[in-house]
């Protein structure tokens, strides 16, 4: 019996991983990930649907301190943030058309022994297709990576 | 107490004077029980400074288009040190945040050397060249104390994060200024009209999805980051650079915990620069670990295997060629607070080597320094070392030291 329990559960947990996996969102900025680069310019597919899209910046690593400044258009989403942009509504897809997201991040390698490498991860889910967009820089010592990204919303 | 011990080692020093030194005796290293950072660059005798550290592709194409000549020789003496995980990786984001799988992706470093000797080389054939790889992974790091925690985060709500509020600044205007560029706004307009049809309304999301696709779209894609690249690096001013490296290096790490680095390597020899007729010159394998604890008190072992084929050995009283391998266990015991002057070590290594006129034996050694102001350094060792030929009586007394350095500050 409790051998059956067990294995339900295992399968089930099974079908989670594949679901979850199934909805992960699309890397699209083949371009900036070429480059290695600190820099995207870039757009995402909306439609006229009410549905909300949100956003999500994750910045730096373990050992690093970031400053983060995003603006849609003219409104300020996040100013001088020191930490990552939690995942938040910014407005319904047909409210987006032709908008354009702007985000600046500033990361400073702070501890010397944890990684070098800077990164920058924009989600952006609800819109056409849930997209990631991941940048990253590696520094030296002690130095310093300026993240500029601006997204148009189409 | 620090300003006890300091007149203790002064006093010391006057005792020193008064013992016969063999000046050899001096040179001695100290800091024995540490894993080589580069194994194939230590193999192959080449100083810290030669050995490249390509942080990116670019760099890395760069360092070994230099070294052969644009890919048309081999090079001369070259020593790279690479981080694969980090160098060629795309992967960003939530999926390197440190665990212990994550941090020996971030940690390990594969080396490699090649040495073809010319006149100047005293301890390698000169008839012949060398070739060494090696690797060197922390699987456990330790973690971080309160202390080190806390004072991260004053920094971050303090000077870092002021400078980086006048970065951001300038990086808005620096955003502004790379939107008006006409021939990017150009561009855009036309990536835009990609997603209109005809009669310049709107696509549908899926035929909108279906242009992303397209080899039209993705050359404008890249031709615009490309350009938007070029604005910022032209455009940019880094005028806060040194300034944010400054603050940034103020801040000193301390970790705690648990650590195992492992580190191994292998160099061949190839006879008359023949490749086709080569053999291992030598090996080695480091397994280095320990604790340190919250009080600044630490311990350390190492087991080390390094491994010597044809080499000059003592045998009765003369000297024979043979294969020489030696096997070290030790430990080390370190005092050494961070943001302290003062630190304090005991190290104690075992060796057992395959030559019957060494067979096993030892060295102790304890070492205490106290760094005056930057860049200077007294310090104080005493021991015994296992090398029998340097250490009189199978003792040793190394002065008081005074170290300094000349020129710029380390930065």
């Amino acid at each position: 019996m409790a051998k059956a329990k067990k294995a339900a559960k295992k399968a089930a947990t099974k079908k989670a991983a594949v679901k979850k996996a199934a909805v992960a969102p699309t890397v699209l900025n083949e371009a900036a990930a070429e480059l290695n680069s600190t820099i995207l310019n870039t757009v995402y597919v909306v439609d006229d649907s009410n549905n909300e899209v949100t956003l999500e910046v994750i910045a730096g690593e373990d050992g690093q301190q970031s400053d983060m400044d995003i603006t849609l258009d003219n409104k300020i989403l996040a100013d001088k943030i020191p930490d990552s942009f939690p995942e938040t509504a910014i407005g319904t897809n047909k409210k987006l058309q032709r908008k354009t997201l702007r985000i600046r991040v500033i990361i400073t390698d702070v501890l010397p022994d944890d990684s070098n490498v800077t990164s920058l991860t924009i989600i952006l889910k609800g819109g056409g297709l849930d997209a990631t967009f991941p940048l990253g820089k590696t520094v030296g010592q002690n130095g310093s990576a300026q993240y500029i990204c601006k997204i148009e919303f189409l | 107490m620090k300003k006890l011990i300091v007149i203790i080692l002064l006093l010391l020093n006057y005792y020193v004077y008064g013992q016969v030194v063999d000046t050899s005796q001096l040179s001695f290293k100290l800091d024995l029980l540490k894993a080589p950072v580069s194994p194939a660059s230590n193999l192959l005798g080449f100083a810290v400074s030669d050995i490249d550290k390509p942080t990116d592709v670019s760099d890395f194409m760069v360092s070994l288009q230099s070294a052969t000549g644009a890919f048309t020789k081999l090079p001369t003496n070259y020593a790279i040190d690479i981080a694969p995980f980090l160098l060629f990786s795309k992967d960003t984001g939530k999926s390197r945040k440190l665990n212990s799988g994550n941090n020996i992706r971030q940690n390990l470093v594969l080396s490699f050397a090649y040495k073809n000797p010319d006149s100047t080389e005293t301890t390698l054939n000169k008839t012949n060249a060398y070739a060494g790889f090696g690797f060197k992974v922390s699987i456990l790091k330790g973690h971080y104390d309160k202390n080190t925690i806390r004072g991260f985060n004053k920094i971050q709500h303090v000077k870092l994060k002021a400078i980086q509020d006048e970065v951001l600044n300038d990086m808005s205007k620096l955003q502004e200024e790379m939107d008006r560029d006409p021939e990017l706004v150009a561009m855009e307009e036309k990536r835009r009209r990609m997603f209109l049809d005809a009669d310049g309304k709107a696509l549908a999301v899926d035929k909108k999805l279906a242009v992303m696709q397209t080899l039209e779209y993705k050359k404008i894609d890249v031709a615009i980051n490309e350009a938007y690249l070029k604005l910022a690096t032209e455009l940019a001013q880094d005028k806060y650079d040194d300034t944010l490296k400054k603050v940034a290096s103020t801040f000193q790490v301390e970790r705690i915990g648990w650590s195992l680095d492992l580190a191994g390597g292998i160099s061949a020899e190839f006879v008359n620069k023949n490749f086709d007729n080569s053999r291992v010159h030598n090996a080695g394998l480091w397994i280095s670990g320990g604790y340190a604890g919250k009080t600044g008190v630490s311990i350390l072992g190492l087991a080390r295997f390094l491994h010597n084929p044809d080499q000059v050995v003592p045998k009765d009283s003369v000297t024979e060629l043979a294969n020489n391998t030696n096997w070290d266990a030790g430990a080390r015991l370190i005092y050494s607070k961070p943001q302290s002057k003062f630190s304090a070590s005991l190290e104690c290594i075992s060796r057992w080597s395959s030559a019957a006129a060494v067979g096993q034996t030892w060295r102790l050694v304890f070492n205490a320094d106290y760094a005056l102001w930057d860049n200077q350094k007294l310090t104080f060792s005493f021991g015994r070392n296992y090398d029998g030929t340097i250490a009189k009586d199978g003792n040793l007394v190394a002065a008081l030291s005074f170290l300094t350095g000349f020129g710029n500050r380390r930065k």
